[in-house]
Order: C-alpha cells, then sequence, then structure tokens
C-alpha cells in the first residue's frame, strides 16, 4: 500500500522542484510499469502549460490594445478576442473565461507571438539584466533552465545567469557548489565561469565545488566530456573523462607555481561502505568525508547546518577524519563524530565551540 | 510561459536554424519516448521504429509547428496512439492465426492530437473538485512554480504535509485522466 503510493509522493516532488536524482530515477522507473498511467501525468502537466501560454496570450494583445496600434492586429483576431472579453461567471483564475476561444487559438497564440515580440516597445535593449538564485546555508535549491538544464545547488551557494539566456547563450557563474545536467547540443556550450576557472561542458552530468574562501576549485565528471580552463596562469586546458575530477589548488596558484603543481586530475573513487560518489552525495542529503581535515568539515558542516563553528584548539584541526552524515541533526553529528574523535562541543543558539 | 524546449524549437525554426532544431528534437526526446513506447511494447527494437517515425513526421511538418501548442504533449500523444495500434495489430494477427476472434480496439488518430477542449476540461473539473487546501497547494506549485518549501513557508505548515497533499492531488489528476482516456477508447470503437 505505502509502496503504491509512491509514485504520487514523487510526481509531487517533481513538480515542486524537489526531487532528487535518485528519486527521479525511482519515478521514472515506476512510470515505466505503467505507460498509460504515464501518458496521463505527461497530459496533466501539458495542461498546465497550455493555461501559461493563454494567460500570455491575452496579456499580450491586452498590452497592444492598450498601447497602440490595434489595427496591426489581424481583424479575425481582434474580433475574437472581443467577443470574449466579458468574464462569463467568477471563476477561480482571473484568466481563466477567456480559456475557451483562447486555447482554441492556442496555435495561433504561438503564431502571434513571433510577430508581438517585434511590435512590443522597448524590446532588444541592450541592459545586461541578471537572474540570481542562491541557496542559503541549511538548505539546497534545484532550479531547470531554459535549455532544459537541471541544476542543484548546494547550501551556502549562488548562481546568476543573463536574463537572455538561451541555447545560443548558456553562460553560467557560480559561487558555492552545484550539480550539473546539462542537455547537450554540439553547436553551443554550456560555460560555468568561476572565480579560478571556467568550465566548458562538451557532454552532460557533472559537480563543481568553488566556495568562497575555500583552499580549491573542484570539478567532478560524472557523465560525458568537459574541459576545465585555468582562468591565471597562461589558460592551461584540461580534458576530463567520466570519473575524473580536477582539483584546483588556490594557493599554488596564488604563490605561482608551476601550473601542473596548481591542477591536479584525480580519479574518483566512491565511498566503500556505500558505494555513494563522494563528490555528488549532498545531492541526496548525504555529506560524506573522507581524510578530511577537521576544519574543512566544520566549514562544511556550517553551509549545512547553517550553524558558526568556532574549534579553539589549534592542533585538533588537522587530524583527518572519514564519515558519513545522513539524518543527523546537528548535535546528533557532533556526537557521532565523538564517537572516532576525543573532542568536547557546546552548543549555544547556532554556534559550536569546540575543545580537546 | 510556453515550456522551455517547445519555444527554443520554435526559434530555431524560426530562425531557419533547422540542423539545430533537429538536434534539439532529438536530443530533448528521442531516449524519453524510446522509454515510453518499450514500456507499451516491452520491447525496444518496435519501439525504436515508432519514435523515429514520429520524429520525423514532426520534423516534416515542422513549417506548421505553431499548430502544436506543446510539443511534448503531442510527441506523447502520437508515440503513444502508434504504439497501442501496433499492440491492436500484433494481437489481431495473433488471433486470426490461431483462429479466435478478435476485438479491434486500434487508437485514435495519431495526426488530430492537440489536446482537445475535452481533456482539457477533464482536468480543469478535476483540480477544481479538489479538496480546497490541496487545490490551493497544487496551484501554488504548478501556476506560481513555487518549491514545497516555499509554499510551507508561506501557509505555515510543514514540508511533509505539502508532500502527502501534492501526491492526494496527483493521485486524484490522474486517476481523472487515466478514466477519460479509457473512457475515448471505449467511445471511439462505438
Amino acid at each position: 500500500m505505502k509502496h503504491s503510493n509512491r509514485i504520487w509522493f514523487l510526481m509531487g516532488k517533481q513538480l515542486s522542484h524537489s526531487i532528487t536524482p535518485a528519486e527521479d530515477q525511482e519515478l521514472k522507473t515506476l512510470l515505466t510499469q505503467d505507460p498509460e498511467l504515464w501518458y496521463s501525468y505527461e497530459l496533466i502537466q501539458a495542461v498546465n502549460n497550455l493555461d501559461d501560454v493563454t494567460n500570455e496570450f491575452i496579456d499580450e494583445i491586452k498590452l497592444l490594445l492598450d498601447n497602440r496600434a490595434p489595427e496591426q492586429l489581424n481583424g479575425a483576431l481582434l474580433r475574437r478576442l472581443e467577443g470574449t472579453q466579458e468574464p462569463e461567471a467568477p471563476r477561480p483564475r482571473k484568466h481563466v473565461p477567456f480559456l475557451k476561444i483562447a486555447a482554441a487559438a492556442v496555435g495561433m497564440a504561438v503564431l502571434a507571438w513571433g510577430g508581438f515580440a517585434l511590435l512590443k516597445p522597448g524590446t532588444g535593449s541592450t541592459t545586461a539584466a541578471i537572474n540570481e538564485i542562491t541557496a542559503p546555508k541549511g538548505s539546497k535549491t534545484q532550479i531547470t533552465l531554459a535549455d532544459g538544464t537541471e541544476i542543484w545547488l548546494n547550501a551556502g551557494s549562488r548562481l546568476t545567469y543573463p536574463k537572455n539566456f538561451s541555447l545560443e547563450n548558456r553562460v553560467v557563474t557560480l559561487t558555492g557548489e552545484a550539480y550539473f545536467k546539462v542537455v547537450h547540443h554540439d553547436k553551443y556550450a554550456f560555460v560555468v565561469h568561476t572565480p579560478q576557472a571556467d568550465i566548458r561542458d562538451l557532454g552532460t552530468t557533472f559537480n563543481v565545488k568553488a566556495y568562497e574562501g575555500g583552499a580549491t576549485t573542484e570539478t567532478t565528471l560524472i557523465e560525458g566530456a568537459l574541459e576545465v580552463l585555468l582562468k591565471r596562469g597562461g589558460g592551461r586546458k584540461v580534458l576530463l573523462s567520466p570519473n575524473e575530477k580536477v582539483v584546483v589548488y588556490h594557493k599554488a596558484l596564488a604563490a605561482g607555481e608551476l601550473q601542473e603543481e596548481a591542477m591536479e586530475t584525480q580519479k574518483v573513487v566512491p565511498f566503500q561502505a556505500t558505494n555513494d560518489i563522494v563528490e555528488t552525495a549532498w545531492i541526496d542529503n548525504k555529506l560524506i568525508f573522507r581524510n578530511e581535515r577537521f576544519d574543512n568539515l566544520a566549514a562544511m558542516m556550517e553551509r549545512r547546518y547553517n550553524a558558526s563553528i568556532m574549534i579553539k584548539n589549534e592542533d585538533i584541526r588537522a587530524w583527518q577524519l572519514t564519515g558519513i552524515f545522513k539524518n543527523e541533526s546537528l548535535e546528533e553529528a557532533l556526537k557521532v563524530l565523538q564517537v572516532i574523535a576525543p573532542f568536547k562541543f557546546t552548543i549555544d543558539h547556532d554556534t559550536v565551540t569546540i575543545t580537546r | 510561459m510556453l515550456d522551455p524546449v517547445t519555444k527554443n524549437f520554435i526559434d530555431l525554426i524560426a530562425d531557419k536554424k533547422d540542423n539545430e532544431a533537429c538536434q534539439l528534437l532529438y536530443a530533448h526526446y528521442h531516449a524519453t519516448l524510446l522509454d515510453f513506447s518499450a514500456a507499451y511494447l516491452k520491447s525496444r527494437e518496435p519501439a525504436e521504429e515508432i519514435v523515429n517515425d514520429v520524429l520525423y513526421k514532426v520534423w516534416l511538418m515542422k513549417e506548421n509547428i505553431v499548430e502544436i501548442s506543446n510539443l511534448r504533449a503531442y510527441l506523447f500523444t502520437a508515440v503513444r496512439n502508434a504504439s497501442l495500434n501496433l499492440l491492436a495489430r500484433l494481437k489481431k494477427e495473433q488471433h486470426l492465426l490461431s483462429g479466435l476472434p478478435f476485438s479491434d480496439c486500434s487508437g485514435e488518430d495519431p495526426e488530430s492530437l492537440v489536446i482537445s477542449m475535452e481533456l482539457y476540461d477533464c482536468i480543469r473539473n478535476a483540480i477544481n473538485a479538489l479538496p480546497p487546501r490541496c487545490r490551493q497547494i497544487y496551484e501554488m506549485v504548478r501556476v506560481d512554480g513555487m518549491r514545497n518549501k516555499d509554499v510551507a513557508e508561506k501557509l505555515q505548515i510543514s514540508v511533509n504535509t505539502i508532500d502527502v497533499q501534492l501526491a492526494i492531488a496527483l493521485k486524484k489528476l490522474v486517476q481523472a485522466v487515466g478514466a477519460f482516456n479509457r473512457e475515448k477508447k471505449i467511445s471511439n470503437k462505438i
């Protein structure tokens, strides 16, 4: 019973943009077991899009009628519109009264759209408007861009992209960590800018970690092909294959050392106990750390739990710890850590103090 | 907003960037439609043929693509009908071979498949029939594009409740559409 209800939950999560890749896969598997149900689900989503189209259609026409040149409108279209100006009855959404006619004219809506874009005043201005998406500390965000690319943004991260983002212009800027599932296009690359390196997608799925103040920029390729271009030091390029990651060491880069040492390619090794890929486990809400310095781990926990963690004793910072957090609260996580490392802690609101 | 892929596709056609439009069509839909068709046919080989056929047909009529309001729904409908037709044909052959009488259950004409007003009403009615809270949450998610967390915050209830309400909404809506599709199949036969 519980199992058979699972599919509705997964659909809900997908529609509310809060599904994880693992759940996404699970939903797909369930849908392939019942194609008729899958079809119904597709139709429900399509009708929503239809609402949106008609809505825009009405708005566009209204704008034209209000502002100028009704004579530019196709006469038949105008008559149609006038015939439906009066709302028939109070209905839940303001655009619903128009829907019957508008839906019939939906083909025209799309056709008209292209035309109206030319007529609309003010388009074509070249202001470099920017969209910004942030995931505050303590929570993650998932978005889908206009080209269909899906992005999961980890806690404490920011992603910006131009308002006129499109298939031909696929450039985003990242501070923090994000997982990209890029819709590949042979001609138009998908580019991620970070402070130290640019990442050009030549394939599909990858993870980028470039936190402000972090010691490294790490790019992990899960599937496809990827090119990482170092911004400083002559712009060295690295081509990645699946299950490889490239680590850029900021310090070495700043010190002007040989680029070979500032940039390193490593094989991705799954976490032994669970077979998870360490670099992307955060999407499934897991925090995996392997031989991680305590101070680095503390920084990760600060972002995950939206807390500030102070390590009082200098020597503790360099301890190397290995483990995995799943659903633990901050306090539970610290208690788990105490099992493998001898330290004491106090929590005051969102501030944790760690001592020997 | 028109769904982004449909819009991209229309833009590319309008710009006469045919190759790119073709690639977009395949890159976006081929794999999913193949899974979809194979789910009916339980075999990937005929599914591959059906999907290629549908995509090619859409490609040929690309100049008229503006008549298709939602490319994805259109493609799914075309693939579903073609898959059901093939299943019906196979069934028929089997029955002929075994000498048993058969019932013809061919799907509707795949060319006339912009979402019908009836279906549209069916879904709208199903949404209107949801319990008020449930409907409010569904519309906040679908119409305003909110995430479960945002809705939870706005309504001051737990994310868990949102997920449950959404699940209830989807169960009812999917079942309503499923019933509609079955009824339509029957009335087409008559």
